[in-house]
């Protein structure tokens, strides 16, 4: 079920600024076909897990590549991007997002 | 004083339409107490195992749902621990009767999923997983499908391996009149059908399933043609993959294995069948490293060279596994209990292990956050 407390997606956003412009390696990927209510409109999309330079890792969504750039070990930054599809009514939801590095 | 399972009851597994939850949990709960020859008026406490009743349907408070199809009055408590909470429930029913303030217990696993769209179960099912796998966009085969990438990289895992695990648990669920798939089918199959999360096909994953299971434990002096259970260990881990130290192996299943061969006093050796947590096919190749059935990084080898199949040296999933019997989640972990019970008693029918004696039931819940495992022996 999905939080659609305008409090919830605040607490989610409010320290989006120290997670943006990090650099790291994809250390394991999928491309998802069969997607969450949020995420349906948007499969097939690549998804991950990021493992920045200060050892850190987050599982992101990871955009602007493709079968060949996507691959364990590529160079990625991470960049504010709208998460899945909000409903008219609800507030729309940001994130971080890993964007491949040419 | 030893913990038996002295009744057992399952429902067919798959799309049933026709039956709701509570038909589902009679059917199962009916037969255990059938088999265990005890009235329901002796059933001293309820553990009843589900997971998405209350997201999907809105429907809790399920332990006394169950108390009141059988018209009694025990304590009765519901369980959740995503996929493993049949493990989960069988093991604090497992610690009530060592507590000395129950004889006989029923645990009970029912699950419906089928009238739901896949998106309402994926995101669903995605409770299991943390705030940033969700956020990230991910879905359980998209989990499992981020360890295989990493198995494969690191190990030489390939994807006729993976094929492998559902070839063979098809095989054993052609073998098995309440699996949800009874069909054989082959490794070009698994390959060609629609990716779901790359490098999982529709054929890696475990469906969508209705389905209940439940047995009866009962505190015994002498445990007559009943299996024992000589241990019960459950472990936990983080919720989410990207804080573990590595995502090709389970932790929460190696701890859980280690403490229940210790308290059965055996090692993986003597197990001579094996339900284990096939949710996907790389699940199982990892379950046969974590277990300690094969070296690391061999799993995969190891199933696809036949060890595993019905005939081998340690046969895994006789019902079919989740692959093919079906996953109605709250159930799964006790149907493991049963298919082994049935197993050491010489009851599995076509799908017999010859003179089993000595069965292990590993259950996880989210991608590796809850392991149970249990040891049964006869």
């Amino acid at each position: 079920m999905k939080n659609h407390s305008p409090s919830y997606i605040w607490r989610q956003s409010k320290n989006l600024h120290s997670d943006v412009g990090k650099i790291g390696k994809v250390t394991s990927f999928t491309r998802i076909y069969a997607a969450p209510q949020d995420f349906e409109a948007q499969t097939p999309y690549f998804t991950g897990l990021v493992k920045f330079e200060d050892e850190t890792a987050k599982p992101l969504e990871i955009i602007d590549g493709d079968e060949k750039s996507i691959r364990i070990g590529a160079k990625v930054k991470t960049v504010i991007r709208r998460i899945g599809l909000a409903e008219p009514e609800e507030l729309i939801r940001y994130g971080i997002k890993a964007k491949i590095l040419k | 004083m030893k913990v038996a399972v002295i009744g057992t009851g399952i429902t067919k597994f798959g799309e049933l339409w026709d039956k709701s939850f509570y038909d589902l949990a009679e059917e199962a709960a009916s037969h255990a107490i059938l088999e265990s020859k005890i009235e329901p008026g002796q059933i001293d406490a309820v553990f009843c195992a589900n997971m998405l009743s209350g997201n999907l349907t809105g429907q809790n408070h399920l332990g006394a749902q169950v108390t009141s199809i059988l018209k009694i009055h025990c304590p009765a408590y519901t369980i959740e621990a995503a996929c493993a909470s049949g493990g989960v429930a069988t093991n604090l029913a497992y610690l009530s009767i060592l507590s000395g303030k129950a004889k006989n217990v029923l645990v009970i696993g029912v699950e419906k999923m089928t009238d739901f769209t896949n998106a309402e179960v994926a995101s669903g099912l995605m409770g299991a997983a943390s705030e940033d796998e969700r956020q990230a966009g991910l879905t359980f085969p998209g989990l499992y499908a981020l360890m295989a990438n990493a198995h494969m990289q690191k190990f030489k895992t390939t994807r006729r391996d993976l094929a492998n695990v559902a070839v063979k648990n098809h095989y054993h669920g052609s073998l098995n009149e309440n699996a949800q798939f009874q069909n054989r089918i082959t490794i070009e199959k698994v390959l060609e059908s629609p990716p779901v999360a790359t490098p999982l096909t529709l054929f890696d994953c475990s469906p969508m399933s209705d389905g209940a299971a439940a047995i009866i434990l009962s505190a015994v002096e002498n445990t007559n043609n009943s299996p024992q259970i000589t241990a019960s260990a459950v472990a936990t881990d983080t919720v989410g993959l990207a804080k573990r130290k590595s995502i090709t192996e389970i932790l929460a299943t190696k701890i859980a294995a280690q403490n229940a061969y210790k308290q059965a006093g055996i090692t993986p050796a003597d197990i001579n069948v094996a339900e284990v947590h096939d949710c996907f096919t790389i699940a199982e190749i990892i379950a046969m490293e974590d277990l300690g059935f094969c070296p690391k990084g061999r799993g995969g080898k190891y199933i696809s060279n036949g060890s595993t199949k019905l005939g081998g040296s340690k046969p895994i999933n006789t019902s079919g596994g989740l692959k093919a019997c079906g996953h109605p989640v709250g159930a799964t972990g006790i149907k493991q209990i049963i298919e082994i019970t049935k197993q050491l008693k010489g009851e599995a029918e076509k799908r017999q292990v010859k003179s089993a004696k000595i069965g292990l039931a590993h259950n996880i819940g989210g991608s590796g956050a809850t392991a149970a495992v249990h040891i049964l022996q006869i």
